[in-house]
């Protein structure tokens, strides 16, 4: 294992990420390997110089942001879930199809229509009873 | 904050009452304006940021299950808000793109931020050698501006806000190895920008 392959175990060493067993496996490199053990010291150096963040901005600012952040809290309504965010797109899209699907249908049904009339006024008619008579009839005078 | 008291909290503001939310934001406001502040080197953009995340941390609140920390939680929408601000910058429409800009007021209103500071350094010490830990300080925040901006995200959340390795790999979607990696790497390159050991001492 090179100690190019080490440097993350290193870097994870610095602030005591690494698992027991890691931890181990590198204790036991580090005392064969001097670069290793050069490179810990120096990020140790650098990092000593970072210190911890801490920033000197004044009480007041943290209060002021704090009352804007509230102040533009927008209000939460129980629906408010259906016409934001990621379900905005999938509810229009859903509401899409089932349009695009009904004109579809009622087109199909349009076209069947005459047919289906017809149909009915024969037996409103009762004339399918007398269809053998009138096609007697027309054999007649054919005739 | 105790952990359950934080629960109670997230619970109340899941369900839409801003007062549980005031708690929250006190909590975390520091921690992510902090790490803005890191990422982008702007207080009045760190600032619109920071009220930027927590609007969106409201809005998106109820969606919040739990299978992560809420802070894990609410970095991530943070790395979101400034990821998305330097792409917006690259292209040089940063400025358009937050919220609402701050008013004149507001902006006055700000003490000036001072940047990351070393946590040691004591008022009543030797001129000469505050001097001296101030240029290395700038030197070092020079080290870490020149980072690309994966590990210079890495480095933010690991050393300045103590986010664990798995809280990171978690928020920002990568395995743990690789966070590994990129502190391995921005370690590396800091170090060699700061010019080794016998240079940094």
């Amino acid at each position: 294992m090179s100690c190019e392959s080490w440097g993350p175990l290193l870097a994870a060493e610095i602030y005591g990420d690494n698992s027991e067993a890691d931890q181990r496996a590198l204790k036991e490199h580090l005392l064969a390997c001097a670069p290793c053990r050069t490179q810990l010291e120096s990020w140790h150096a650098a990092l000593s110089m970072a210190g911890s963040k801490s920033n000197q901005l004044d009480e007041s600012f943290w209060i002021r942001q704090k009352a804007s952040i509230l102040a533009q809290l927008p209000e939460r309504s129980s629906g408010g879930w259906l016409v934001r965010g990621r379900w905005l797109a999938p509810t229009l899209v859903m509401g899409l199809v089932v349009m695009t699907g009904w004109g579809l249908h009622r087109q199909s049904v349009r076209r069947d229509l005459p047919i289906a009339q017809n149909m009915d006024m024969l037996q409103n008619m009762d004339m399918l009873s007398h269809l053998d008579v009138l096609e007697a009839m027309d054999q007649t005078e054919a005739q | 904050m105790e952990p359950v008291e934080e629960q109670r909290l997230i619970e109340r503001a899941r369900k839409g009452e801003a007062d549980a939310f005031g708690p929250i934001i006190t909590a975390y406001q520091r921690k992510v304006f902090n790490f803005i502040m890191g990422m982008t080197h702007d207080p009045t953009i760190a600032d619109e940021l920071t009220q930027e995340v927590f609007l969106k941390a409201w809005t998106a609140l109820p969606r919040f299950r739990g299978e992560s920390q809420f802070q894990t939680w609410l970095f991530q929408i943070a790395l979101n808000a400034t990821r998305s601000w330097g792409r917006w910058k690259k292209i040089g429409l940063a400025r358009f793109v937050s919220l609402s800009g701050p008013t004149e007021a507001e902006v006055s209103d700000k003490t000036e931020y001072q940047g990351p500071q070393v946590a040691d350094r004591d008022p009543g010490a030797d001129p000469a050698r505050q001097t001296e830990s101030a240029a290395l300080q700038a030197q070092l925040s020079r080290a870490i501006e020149q980072l690309p901006p994966r590990e210079k995200e890495v480095f933010h959340l690991r050393h300045y806000e103590d986010l664990s390795l798995k809280e990171i790999a978690q928020l920002m979607g990568i395995a743990e190895g690789s966070v590994k990696a990129h502190l391995f790497h921005a370690l590396e390159k800091m170090r060699k920008f700061l010019g080794g050991p016998s240079d940094v001492l």
